[in-house]
């Protein structure tokens, strides 16, 4: 992507099969238990499963902005708000209970995180669709929350092309939240800073897979690094090219990939017959989701299945099914052990003690 | 009496006066009572330099007016004391429960030199080799640390803790116990590298609001590593209204104003340096303005043809000393402003830095022009400032 953002020496990615996501929510739960159970983070989802068509999380991502224009500039953006947009969490009033007190919510939620979830759209039995986007932050090569940031708070590890918001420079001033086209980078009213997504890198760097692809019933994340050419993320995102980024118009460089959904049931006439050929999931739709290489991944994948029919062999389709959940992370956790990828604080100017013991120049 | 008469003289007899003060004289005083502070007119103009990327922010400062505030000083041997206040609708609070409401705010900033009264620091946080510091607070519902001794369990949500009835009820008091108020010193060279001096001892803020004004009180050390006072302390004030969900760049800004510490020459000529109002021919400096400035910055009426190529000075006349706009004229690389952030606008990148992070600014030094040449568009820069609401 740009070229002004400094190049990670390797690059950490995930490929999420939508095909075989069920919206069970056991990544969205594995990630709150594991990061965001903490004072101002409870109303965040670091990793959310939203239904698609679907207003999304937070509400209306798609058109809140964000993201670079075509020259590289960086796009204005809105930040949503807590309760309208987001979801404000409640609590239930155990401890009164006992108390002969009605059971009740301590707030009235006008909106959440699954607000719409299976609602999609189409009319039942003919016509109706939808299918889950579990969603993290994108890691992404040129990261609009990155450019937003005023106070140089947000950095991308070059060891693995993490991003991560440096909370001791970061003064929650929120312009990344309007630069990331994803909304995926969240204020914390608490602590007054910006936090997000973490790509798990405690657990990675001890060669663990991320809190929700190791927890994913589905068996739909790959993680792996993308230029591991032995790696299923290698192969799906540049050899069978079956993974594509989300709304890559946002120009930021996405680095979670999603092999989209393909193969559905039909539509069904007035009769209730399917009719042949015919796609539930409007392809225009799949387009801007994913850009114009949908088709064509669509594509390989059915020639892929039909050849899987005929001759009984398919490495994608092997890739695809993933016979063991372990063979899905390649991690190389001695990597991180290496001296060269040894991971230092970022902000070197208050890590020298240049200003915290500043001399005056008189 | 003709009726401006009238007006002067009560004006004067009330001590309101219109126009803002070039300087505040500092009273010494062995105790530093916020109250008994002799204020004098500033005024802060908005800050258009550079512009952000949240829609509705920008939406709500467009058009925006010059704030007038009031500000003074008062000292004794260890400590200085400055008040500012200034009228505000609205009291807006950081609030704990929203990610989009923000909190007013007031900041101080001074140089960490200030022998030398024509090079202060640039008026925008400073710059490389002229550092500020900047005495920081806003008006919000608590801030917790990011965790008590590195310990996140403290600040886990109820349902998390496993505990209950009085045990809970505790863990929350101590939970809440935690949170402060924002008010914070920085160091900074330059808006981008602002960045936290933690061990800064002996600084105190408050900020009340009380009829639609707010009253903000910084004590700082006289004298200490991070800045000292000469005979002239040069204070610089910024000012945001979280109703126009102003932070960061998006406030009110004074240029450097003088804080008359001593009744000394040296005191008296820099103040003199520090509020220079250039004599030049403000027309002929808009014509020059227009020929060699205007392809690259806005000034006002006069748009550059390209967003993001360089500072827009539609209000520089308001918060940079002439000293500054004659050394960016001729060394433009003097000062350089970090400017966006270079993954933003990569297009328009202000400057240029060499491997050990030396900047070069992509702006041309203007020296071929004539001394006179550089009063005149000096003269005409320092007019460039919003009016007052």
């Amino acid at each position: 992507m740009s070229a002004n953002v400094e190049t990670s020496k390797r690059q950490l990615a995930m490929v999420m099969d939508l095909n075989k996501c069920i919206g069970c929510q056991t990544c969205t739960v594995a990630c709150k238990t594991q990061w965001t159970n903490r004072n101002g983070r409870d109303y965040m989802y670091w990793n959310n499963v939203e239904t698609f068509p679907g207003e999304g999380y937070p509400k209306q991502w798609r058109t809140s902005g964000g993201g670079f224009d075509n020259e590289g500039n960086l796009k204005e953006g809105v930040i949503p708000e807590i309760e309208t947009g987001y979801g404000t969490p409640w609590d239930f009033n155990h401890e009164d209970l006992a108390k002969g007190v009605e059971f009740k919510a301590n707030v009235a939620p006008i909106w959440g995180p699954n607000w719409d979830e299976d609602q999609g759209a189409g009319n039942f039995p003919s016509d109706n669709y939808f299918f889950y986007i579990p969603r993290i932050c994108n890691h992404c090569d040129n990261p609009g929350c990155l450019a937003a940031c005023p106070r140089d708070a947000i950095f991308k590890r070059t060891q693995d092309g993490v991003v991560l918001v440096d909370q001791d420079r970061c003064q929650g001033y929120r312009f990344c939240i309007a630069g990331c086209p994803y909304k995926k980078i969240y204020f914390n009213p608490k602590i007054s800073k910006s936090e997000k997504c973490i790509f798990c890198f405690p657990r990675i760097e001890k060669g663990l897979p991320t809190a929700c692809a190791q927890q994913c019933v589905g068996r739909i994340r790959f993680v792996g690094f993308l230029d591991d050419e032995e790696g299923q993320i290698y192969k799906l995102v540049k050899k069978y090219k079956v993974a594509l980024p989300l709304t890559p118009e946002a120009n930021t460089g996405p680095n979670v990939y999603y092999v989209p959904p393909v193969a559905g049931p039909l539509k069904f006439d007035t009769n209730g017959k399917p009719i042949p050929g015919s796609d539930r999931v409007p392809p225009e739709q799949l387009e801007a989701l994913f850009g114009k290489e949908v088709h064509a991944a669509i594509k390989t994948i059915k020639d892929e299945m039909e050849n899987r029919k005929t001759t009984g062999k398919s490495e994608l389709l092997d890739l695809l099914i993933a016979y063991k959940h372990s063979d899905m992370f390649r991690l190389d956790a001695g990597y991180y052990s290496h001296h060269n990828n040894s991971l230092k604080p970022i902000d070197h100017r208050y890590d020298a003690g240049k200003f915290t013991s500043f001399k005056a120049v008189h | 009496m003709n009726k401006t008469v009238k007006l002067l003289t009560l004006m004067a007899l009330t001590g309101i006066s219109l126009a803002a003060a070039d300087f505040i004289t500092a009273t010494k005083a062995d105790k530093l009572d916020a109250s008994k502070v002799k204020l004098e007119s500033v005024t802060l103009y908005p800050q258009t330099t550079i512009g952000n990327n949240d829609k509705e922010a920008t939406e709500k400062m467009k058009g925006l007016k010059a704030l007038p505030a009031q500000a003074g000083a008062v000292f004794n041997d260890k400590e200085v004391l400055v008040v500012i206040k200034y009228k505000d609708a609205t009291n807006s609070k950081q609030s704990q429960k929203s990610s989009k409401l923000f909190g007013d705010g007031v900041a101080v900033q001074f140089p960490s030199a200030c022998n030398e009264a024509d090079k202060l620091p640039y008026i925008g946080m400073g710059s490389e080799g002229r550092q500020v510091t900047v005495l920081l607070q806003k008006n919000t519902e608590g801030v917790y640390p990011v965790s008590e001794k590195a310990d996140v369990t403290t600040q886990q949500v109820r349902q998390n803790l496993n505990l209950f009835g009085e045990d809970l009820k505790k863990k929350e008091a101590a939970q809440k116990a935690l949170a402060g108020k924002y008010a914070k010193v920085f160091v900074s060279e330059g808006f981008r590298s602002m960045t936290e001096a933690k061990d800064a001892n002996g600084y105190e803020m408050s900020m009340t609001y009380k009829s639609g004004e707010w009253t903000a009180v910084f004590k700082k050390p006289l004298n200490d590593e991070y800045s000292k006072a000469c005979d002239v302390l040069p204070m610089a004030i910024a000012v945001w209204d979280g109703a126009k969900d102003g932070r960061n760049g998006n406030k009110w800004l004074s240029g450097w104003t003088p804080i008359k510490m001593k009744d000394t020459a040296k005191a008296k000529a820099d103040i003199a340096t520090i509020t220079a109002k250039s004599k030049g021919n403000v027309a002929n400096g808009k014509k020059l303005a227009t020929d060699n400035c205007a392809a690259c910055h806005t000034m006002g009426d006069i748009k550059a043809p390209m967003a993001y190529m360089a500072p827009d000075l539609s209000n520089i006349g308001g918060y940079a000393t002439a000293g500054y706009l004659k050394e960016s004229i001729v060394t433009p690389s003097a000062v350089v402003v970090p400017g966006y952030n270079k993954n933003a606008h990569p297009s328009g990148v202000w400057y240029s830095a060499d491997d050990k992070g030396a900047r070069t600014s992509t702006m041309p030094g203007f020296d071929f022009l004539k001394p006179s040449e550089i009063d005149d568009l000096i003269a005409f820069l320092q007019t460039l400032k919003a009016g007052v609401k």
